[in-house]
């Protein structure tokens, strides 16, 4: 039992700090990357939780054979598709990072180079 | 259904290498190379993963070589995990950082471009004799 808790408090503990970091990403600067990322990791966090609790209250679901067994593949088939999402988003995230990084520099040069010219602007002696 | 599930897995892992390879040519700091790290060994983990899982489907080699491929392939995987998990962590408070930097020097140089405009078009004012 309490080795059953801990191999899913575990997956659930580093989901849920990758959910946050990807949160707090997405607060900065929101692209495709971090919505896929948002979505994924939030499906993964959800099913890792019903996890949980279902092995908590050991959940045992009777709504007969088949249902229960679509039931379960279901499940399943939505961890696999998330766990792609997430490998999809850190690829889309990462492959963004030059763009945003390089955009972020030029911009400083650029807001750099605009105050020294108004700061020489406003040094200039006024024609008399 | 297990070696394809493998092949998957690599084919995902390929996509992490060749983003955090793509971010190493953005701003290179400590955890965009942490990325390059985890995802490398991810990668070797990975495709150690397939090839065990080949040789088990169609090999007959000596169970003790298959088994050490085997955990070598996991702790590999397992390892570039946690760095790349590391690294993940660094590169979105970096990424969040940047983005809200980007944010603020766009309004900072429209309003400089702005006044910039209006002082040059502004005619200086003639002397009365």
């Amino acid at each position: 039992m309490i080795g059953r808790l801990i191999a899913l408090i575990i997956p659930l503990g580093i989901g849920l700090a990758a959910f946050l970091a990807v949160l707090l990403a997405h607060n900065g600067h929101p692209t495709k990357g971090t919505w896929t990322l948002l979505i994924s990791s939030g499906a993964y966090l959800l099913l890792a939780l019903l996890s949980l609790v279902a092995s908590f209250f050991d959940f045992q679901l009777s709504l007969g054979g088949d249902t229960t067994e679509n039931l379960i593949l279901g499940l399943l088939a939505i961890v696999g598709i998330s766990i792609v999402g997430i490998f999809v988003g850190a690829f889309l995230m990462t492959s963004h990072w030059r763009e945003l990084s390089l955009k972020t520099a030029d911009l400083e040069k650029l807001a750099t180079q605009l105050a020294t010219e108004r700061d020489e602007r406003e040094a200039q002696p006024h024609s008399s | 259904m297990g070696i394809s599930l493998t092949i998957v897995f690599f084919c995902c892992t390929a996509l992490l290498f060749v983003g955090a390879m793509t971010a190493r040519k953005g701003t290179h700091f400590w955890a965009t190379r942490t990325l390059v790290a985890g995802s490398t060994l991810l990668l070797i983990g990975s495709a150690i993963l397939v090839i065990f899982g080949l040789l088990m489907t169609f090999q007959n080699l000596g169970r003790p070589f298959l088994l050490a491929m085997g955990i070598i392939g996991y702790l590999f995987a397992l390892l570039g995990f946690l760095v790349y998990l590391i690294g993940f962590f660094g590169f979105c408070a970096r990424w969040s950082a940047t983005g809200k930097r980007n944010a603020e020097l766009m309004e900072i140089t429209a309003a400089l471009s702005a006044a910039k405009q209006s002082q040059t078009q502004t005619p200086h004012p003639t002397p009365s004799s």
